[in-house]
């Protein structure tokens, strides 16, 4: 499908719109609109990272079952090499939902 | 019409006559019939008013009409709120509360007005020396270190009777129970299985949790909520500490753990009390006050904790809103930050091997 403006480009209109909106409503609606652009811009880096869906198995481990081993103790002798692999793929989430936080 | 019915989805305000009447017979100077009720903006959560009359201005808190299951209580607010007042915590003078079913149709607390800045970033600005920042970081300290002291059972435990109310992490209510974190790491486990039993990296923080245990300390209240948004602050520096919505039977370092998550520093992180200076500041303001010698390393897990109960309350929060629980984005919208606090968890967990 090719229409113009696609997805990312009208989220990112959407976005720059309610920002320019925001500075001119009345005091109780400002941060209503400030949340409402920050959600249209969470969506245009979704569409740009092709969205960082969830997904029950990475690397081949079955996440829920990770969690249970890890919160009853059977992941103990490697947790920290666990917390040192996880690095990544927070980061990858965090340039989607918050770009810049894990540099700072 | 409830606000979810309203084009501005917002609930209609408490009329003037209603606030006038519990003003009156809360035992305060009448304010006449001339009273603005006017929205305060900034709480996501609850709703809330200023109040203008003839003998001065107050706040009004009220759960938001269409919610049917308020998730924490407005009695246990305001109780808690009166018990610091009365420790000399400051806090906005806690007026009255009025119960659910009654004349504000949710439950509602008022409370005296305070003069003073709330916005975190205008509290830094007005603060740019060391000296002052230092300053108004041992105030608080100090508000941490009396709000300690406070039996928490005497405080609170009023509310518990009829608090049904199901807060993260809460599972000991105010009941005086010795070992809190035990009940607060169950509740924990509990509500990450439920709300997102497949983010291992917040499973990592919880066994952190479960094995770094402190030793043993008598729980108290806890505001639940301590960061320099709930704080007001004057030209004279701290004037009160509001929005007592999370107060709690806690571990004693819960609110200064809290208060040191980088969510609260605002761009200034390499200030690591809540971006105004170092935490030994902070715990000399504590020690000086409390019958406690906090530590860092407490302080330090406590911080980890914080960050735990942050992350599912804002999954909770998002999930609530595909519940059906509430129309507010800003809520749905919490469950992004998720990102933020693994990235932290992970970080703060470095940081001690």
């Amino acid at each position: 499908m090719n229409e113009h403006p696609d997805a990312g480009e009208l989220s990112a209109a959407l976005e720059e719109e309610l920002r320019q909106i925001s500075v001119l409503a009345p005091n109780e609606f400002r941060m209503r609109l400030l949340v409402a652009a920050h959600c249209a811009g969470l969506i245009k880096r979704d569409l740009a990272a092709k969205a960082h869906e969830f997904q029950p198995e990475m690397h081949g481990v079955d996440q829920t079952r990770l969690v249970q081993e890890i919160l009853y103790g059977a992941r103990d002798k490697d947790i920290v090499n666990l917390r040192t692999s996880m690095k990544d793929e927070v980061r990858e989430k965090l340039a989607v939902a918050n770009p810049g936080y894990a540099q700072a | 019409m409830t606000p979810a019915e309203r084009p501005d989805g917002v609930s209609p305000a408490p009329t003037g006559a209603l606030v006038r009447q519990a003003l009156i017979d809360a035992h305060e100077p009448d304010p006449g019939v001339q009273i603005s009720v006017t929205p305060l903006p900034g709480g996501a959560s609850r709703d809330a008013w200023i109040i203008s009359g003839a003998a001065g201005r107050y706040v009004l808190k009220r759960d938001p009409v269409e919610e049917k299951t308020p998730w924490s209580s407005r009695q246990r607010e305001y109780l808690g709120a009166l018990a610091a007042y009365q420790a000399q915590v400051p806090v906005a003078r806690p007026v009255c509360f009025e119960p659910a079913g009654g004349r504000f149709v949710s439950a509602a607390i008022i409370s005296a007005w305070t003069d003073g800045a709330a916005s975190p970033r205008r509290i830094l600005a007005m603060h740019d020396s060391t000296k002052s920042r230092n300053a108004l970081l041992y105030d608080i300290g100090r508000a941490a270190g009396r709000l300690s002291r406070i039996d928490v059972a005497a405080a609170i435990g009023a509310a518990d009777a009829n608090d049904h109310v199901s807060l993260l992490g809460d599972a000991a209510h105010s009941d005086g129970s010795a070992d809190i974190l035990s009940a607060t790491l169950a509740a924990f486990t509990r509500d990450l299985l439920r709300l997102s039993p497949d983010r291992p990296v917040l499973a990592i923080g919880l066994r952190w949790l479960m094995i770094n245990r402190p030793p043993l300390a008598a729980p108290v209240l806890v505001h639940g909520d301590f960061r320099l948004g709930n704080l007001m602050v004057g030209d004279n520096g701290l004037s009160a500490l509001i929005d007592w919505e999370f107060c709690r039977s806690g571990d004693r370092a819960t609110d200064l753990g809290f208060f040191c998550m980088r969510p609260w520093r605002f761009g200034h992180d390499q200030n690591r009390a809540g971006g105004l200076g170092d935490l030994a500041t902070l715990l000399d303001g504590y020690n000086a006050t409390s019958n406690f010698e906090m530590t860092p390393a407490r302080v330090h897990y406590a911080e980890v904790l914080g960050q735990l109960w942050w992350g599912l309350y804002c999954l909770r929060n998002s999930r609530a809103y595909g519940d059906g629980e509430h129309r507010n984005l800003q809520r749905l919208v919490l469950g992004r930050r998720i990102a933020e606090i693994e990235w932290d968890l992970l970080k703060l967990m470095d940081e001690v091997h």
